[in-house]
């Protein structure tokens, strides 16, 4: 029991999260011009507390009655409560409210109003409301520090300057609480810049993670992560063609370099490197050149001796810090120090040095697609040899104390015949004639085989939040069908449509369109799971196939036909003059199963899972759709991708927006949660043998739809896409 | 859903009476039928009720919120969840409420109100049908008979309004509910603040939709308000709002980023004080459905905006459809002006 509740809470936790952030957001504007937005934090009830509240509740739903799941707090002065607990109740909808004489708040205590509200409408992720395991309020706590500096007075210049630009941000090195942060926080306003840090503190970072090739690259991630909320964020206005700068220092400076290399989005102004570690040969001139990064300044200490030594025991990591950069480039300066490694943070120094090159104003370099390859950096042959003494000797001690076998087994390759053994028992997540009463029991039997597989594929630790995500889809097998064998009304893939009398055959400037499917929904009943497509009645899918293969396709080259009523009124069409012969595809009869489909590893719904490198090579060798279908047609389930996530491109392509214009502030935010809302609706494999049909090069067409859509039966907002390798 | 308690009452203004002068309202329990069912689902479907602006009943009313309890919410719980007796005495108490705050501005109402369960989910309906005349005609051998009926509600009337709540019968459910209010066009407005103020003691939460539609209401009547250089401002507005990346937006906050000096003071002046903060997601195939305005997108990042009625073959602004898609536009200038396009 304890364990489902445990398992049922965790497996929200990246909804409530969503809700939380949104609801952060939407307190931090509401109470902008009253409280310091830092001030205002929201977060989750620990899985544990969650647990315990739910056993002393006694409640029949703790996912829904426990109502303080997400937990925010306002940090004011003591003269603010009335004003920001005023202007809380004008926003959102609070039923309760009660000052409690404190409360813990990370360690400190406050007086504390606690405000109980209903989670309003517009933080809501799509599908929210109909789930059954998602609370309807959460708790705003309004806390009264006395100690808290007093609001500095209307900050009008700072907010002017910021939506010019003029955002800076810090990253600090290992082994420091970065108490430089607050001198360059003072300093920001008085010089016009909005200096941010909040986000830019990840703790004290110790020396033995330093080391460790995946420490160093979870905060690479943790980068991206941030640089995103950061550029979401309400208070750092920036438009179009305005990017934030940058001061990093040590292992800041391998984090940003890393991951400028890494993800060619992330954007910087200026770009200010002290007590770099970076390798002495790393292309800033090539990113300048690339428009990711506009200006950089590099400062290096004489007397810095960690940069200096780092890269014997760091890979990827060189003396830059101590030399400078052997790069040079009009955009980028460099100057040396008589410092060491950390003298760079004086006030003095930051307004001497910083500020007059945050000033500089050049012409703004247009972002390019040129390619950078990595430093040649050398090989920490230190820590090798440290690595190799250390195995020698834990080998040593195990076969001394009997213990060799039984690790060198830890270490033993898979079997091959766990794969073969995969793909032969592969029908276990395939049911092909079952009748839908025993769907359960399949579907229950394909979980459980699925995160047998998973845990044997080395992907235990995610295993059970795949399952989660596994989507069952209705497989479709095509056999071309003879002149004859199929009936009027009989559900086929390609050849000629069978229309009832109001629907004509759909054209596309005047040329008829290829048929792609049509399905006599009765056929699919038994695998339509949940009825996610309509019981009863016909589905037809046109395409306008050479607009497809030309490149030229958009809206209205493409149409899904939805017939609600009898389908015994149908007559087969005759197929059009305009219907060009190269454009038909051939008729096939259709068998279907249902299978199961999980993400693609590029999705969204993967990257929340946090897979660490390892389990992303493992999750990218593993077979997400249960089999290897080819040709791979299906209706529902995920996608099998051949580029990237379509669901964006669905939106813009509804939007009239041009992906490829959009900036990364659009990437990361809002249209997120509306590709979210694109589901699959049918994939059509390129199928020589079948259709007679080879879509670009072994491209497929993925015909997409908005949930509530599908859920309203509408399918006029049909989204088709096209990928091909 | 079953539907399993139905009441239905006949309610007259009674704001301007004293309290314990008013009559109780004529009416009570009735028999299901099928007939009855199938009018009132058609009736949900054809109002789109589960999908209309979502409101959130107010707490305590006092500003302190120290007890989690809203009258309505707990008269309409019982009538949902409660024994018979109790489920007839909040409909009494309902329909008692309904005639205190509704005044002579507004004519009699019939009150139904339906129960539908589905294991331990409930959902109560509060219809209200105003009273309304019509013809009765009836031919007959000795000639066709026309009689005008004068005590007839009107199922359809524009004037209708309704109000939907679901749930368990548990603490946090029916908090939150939908509304549909026509007679205010976009479910908001000062008309309508008996039904949802008064009556039900109910705040809006907006939504993307709901909050959509009232933006774009909002526009339409100051556009119509103004001219000249200020509907310039405005079209701007329109066109920059469709493409920002933001996506969710208080009326407050669109006017900040987009008007200024008399069209934002007129805008904001439109708006409700308790919507002007409440932000919403904005849905932009809502948006573009409600304000029939034509927005094209040149190459080098040329925008044309039209109304609807001026494009179209032999109007002002022609689109040449062959390979390439063309707009041609011909017109006098009169007016022009230097901006930036912000959000775009």
């Amino acid at each position: 029991m304890v364990d489902d509740l445990h398992n049922a809470y965790e497996a929200r936790l990246s909804l409530l999260t969503h809700v939380a952030n949104a609801l952060e957001q939407e307190t931090r504007d509401y109470l902008s011009e009253l409280v310091n937005t830092n001030q205002v934090r929201f977060r989750l009830l620990e899985t544990d507390d969650f647990v315990t509240k739910a056993k002393q509740s006694r409640s029949a739903d703790p996912l829904v009655e426990i109502e303080d799941q997400i937990v925010g707090s306002v940090m004011v002065r003591p003269d603010a409560p009335p004003a920001v607990e005023q202007r809380l109740q004008d926003v959102f909808s609070a039923v309760q409210g009660n000052w409690q004489d404190s409360s813990d708040n990370g360690g400190a205590t406050f007086p504390t109003r606690c405000l109980l509200c209903l989670i309003p409408p517009q933080v809501k992720p799509p599908g929210w409301d109909a789930r059954n395991d998602v609370p309807k309020t959460f708790e705003l706590r309004v806390c009264v520090d006395p100690t808290l500096p007093a609001r500095p007075p209307d900050t009008g210049d700072v907010i002017t300057t910021a939506t010019e630009g003029r955002v800076l941000f810090g990253l600090h090195g290992i082994r420091t609480h970065a108490d430089w942060y607050s001198d360059l926080t003072d300093l920001g306003p008085k010089h016009g810049w909005l200096v941010r840090t909040g986000r830019w503190r990840f703790g004290y970072f110790p020396i033995w993670l330093f080391v460790l090739p995946f420490a160093r690259e979870m905060k690479v991630r943790w980068f991206r992560k941030v640089y995103r909320e950061e550029i979401q964020d309400r208070d750092v206005d920036l438009v179009d063609g305005q990017h934030p700068s940058i001061v990093a220092h040590s292992f800041g400076t391998y984090i940003l370099g890393n991951a400028l290399l890494k993800y060619d989005w992330l954007r910087f102004n200026k770009v200010i490197l002290c007590g770099s570690i970076l390798p002495q040969d790393y292309p800033w001139d090539r990113l300048i050149e690339r428009g990711q990064v506009q200006t950089v300044r590099n400062e290096y200490g004489m007397k810095d001796p960690w940069t200096r030594l780092v890269r014997w025991f760091v890979a990827g990591t060189g003396p830059s810090g101590r030399y400078g950069f052997t790069c040079s480039h009009e955009r980028f300066e460099q100057e040396e120090f008589a410092y060491d490694h950390s003298e760079y943070f004086e006030k003095g120094h930051m307004e001497a040095k910083w500020f007059p090159f945050l000033e500089w104003q050049l012409p703004l370099a247009p972002f390019t697609t040129i390619s950078i390859g990595r430093s040649q950096s050398s090989r920490p042959w230190v820590l090798y040899a440290a690595y190799a003494v250390l195995i020698f000797v834990f080998v040593l001690i195990a076969k001394r104390c009997g213990l060799y076998d039984g690790i060198a087994g830890l270490f033993a390759r898979v079997p091959a015949h766990t794969q073969t053994t995969y793909f032969e028992q592969r029908d276990s997540f395939t049911r092909r004639t079952t009748p839908n009463a025993i769907y359960n029991e399949w579907n229950d039997s394909a979980k459980k085989e699925l995160k047998k597989h998973l845990e044997r594929g080395g992907l235990s630790r995610v295993a059970d939040r795949l399952v989660e995500l596994m989507d069952v889809s209705i497989l479709i097998q095509a056999t071309p069908a003879s002149d004859g064998e199929l009936r009027v009304g009989d559900s086929r893939l390609g050849g000629t449509p069978d229309l009832p009398d109001n629907i004509s055959w759909p054209e596309y400037n005047g040329v008829a369109m290829a048929l792609v499917a049509q399905f006599r929904l009765d056929d699919i009943a038994a695998y339509n799971v949940d009825e996610r497509i309509p019981p009863r009645g016909m589905l037809y899918f046109f395409c306008e196939t050479e607009a497809i293969m030309t490149g030229t396709d958009g809206i209205g080259t493409w149409k899904v036909i939805y017939y609600c009523d009898n389908p015994s009124s149908l007559k087969p069409a005759s197929i059009p003059a305009t219907l060009p012969k190269k454009s038909r595809l051939r008729m096939c009869r259709v068998a279907f199963a249902n299978t199961i489909t999980l993400p693609p590893a590029e999705t969204k719904e993967i990257e929340l899972l946090k897979l660490t490198p390892v389990e992303e090579k493992r999750y990218a060798a593993f077979p997400v759709y249960g089999f290897e279908a080819v040709p791979f047609h299906h209706l529902l389930g995920y996608p099998a991708t051949i580029q990237n996530d379509m669901r964006q491109h669905c939106s813009t392509t509804w939007n009239g927006l041009d992906q490829q214009k959009e900036n990364p502030k659009v990437h990361g935010t809002t249209q997120d949660l509306e590709k979210s809302e694109w589901r699959l609706l049918l994939q059509i494999d390129s199928d020589k043998d079948g259709l007679g049909a080879l879509w670009g090069d072994a491209g497929r067409m993925y015909f997409w739809i908005r949930e509530q859509d599908l859920q309203k039966r509408d399918f006029s907002h049909v989204c088709l896409m096209f990928q091909c390798h | 859903m079953e539907l399993f308690r139905l009441y239905a009452f006949e309610v007259t203004p009674q704001r301007k009476i004293a309290s314990d002068e008013r009559a109780s309202p004529a009416g009570g329990a009735f028999p299901v039928n099928t007939e009855i069912q199938e009018i009132l689902d058609n009736l949900l479907v054809s109002s789109k009720l589960p999908t209309q602006a979502t409101v959130d009943f107010r707490a305590d009313g006092s500003a302190n919120l120290q007890q989690r309890r809203n009258i309505v919410r707990e008269l309409v719980m019982d009538f949902a969840f409660g024994t018979p007796p109790k489920a007839k005495a909040a409909t009494q108490a309902l329909a008692q409420r309904l005639g205190g705050v509704m005044d002579d501005r507004s004519p009699p109402t019939l009150l139904m109100l339906t129960a539908s369960r589905n294991g331990s989910d409930r959902r109560a309906t509060l219809w209200a049908f105003p009273q309304d005349e019509g013809f009765q005609f009836r031919p007959s051998r000795s000639g066709a008979r026309i009689k005008v009926l004068k005590d007839i509600f009107s199922r359809s009337s524009r004037l209708r309004k309704a109000a939907l709540f679901e749930g368990k019968k548990r603490r946090m459910d029916f908090w939150s509910g939908r509304i549909l209010d026509l007679q205010s066009t976009g479910g908001f407005g000062k008309a309508a603040d008996y039904w949802i103020t008064s009556f039900l003691e109910c705040r809006f939460g907006m939504e993307g939709e709901a909050g959509t539609k009232l933006l774009a209401k909002y526009l339409q009547s100051t556009y119509e308000s103004v001219s000249g250089t200020d509907r310039e401002q405005l079209y701007s507005a329109m066109v920059a709002i469709r493409t920002s990346p933001k996506q969710t937006w208080s009326m407050a906050q669109f006017a900040r980023q987009y008007l200024q000096d008399d069209v934002k003071e007129r805008f904001v002046q439109s708006v409700s004080p308790e919507q002007l903060n409440l932000s919403f997601k904005f849905q932009r195939d809502v948006f573009e459905a409600k304000l029939n305005f034509r927005v094209f997108q040149l190459e080098n990042n040329i925008y044309v905006s039209a109304p609807f009625d001026t494009v179209g073959d032999n109007k002002a602004v022609r689109i040449l459809d062959g390979q390439q898609r063309k707009l041609r536009c011909e017109g006098v200038v009169v007016n022009e002006q230097v901006r930036s396009r912000r959000g775009g």
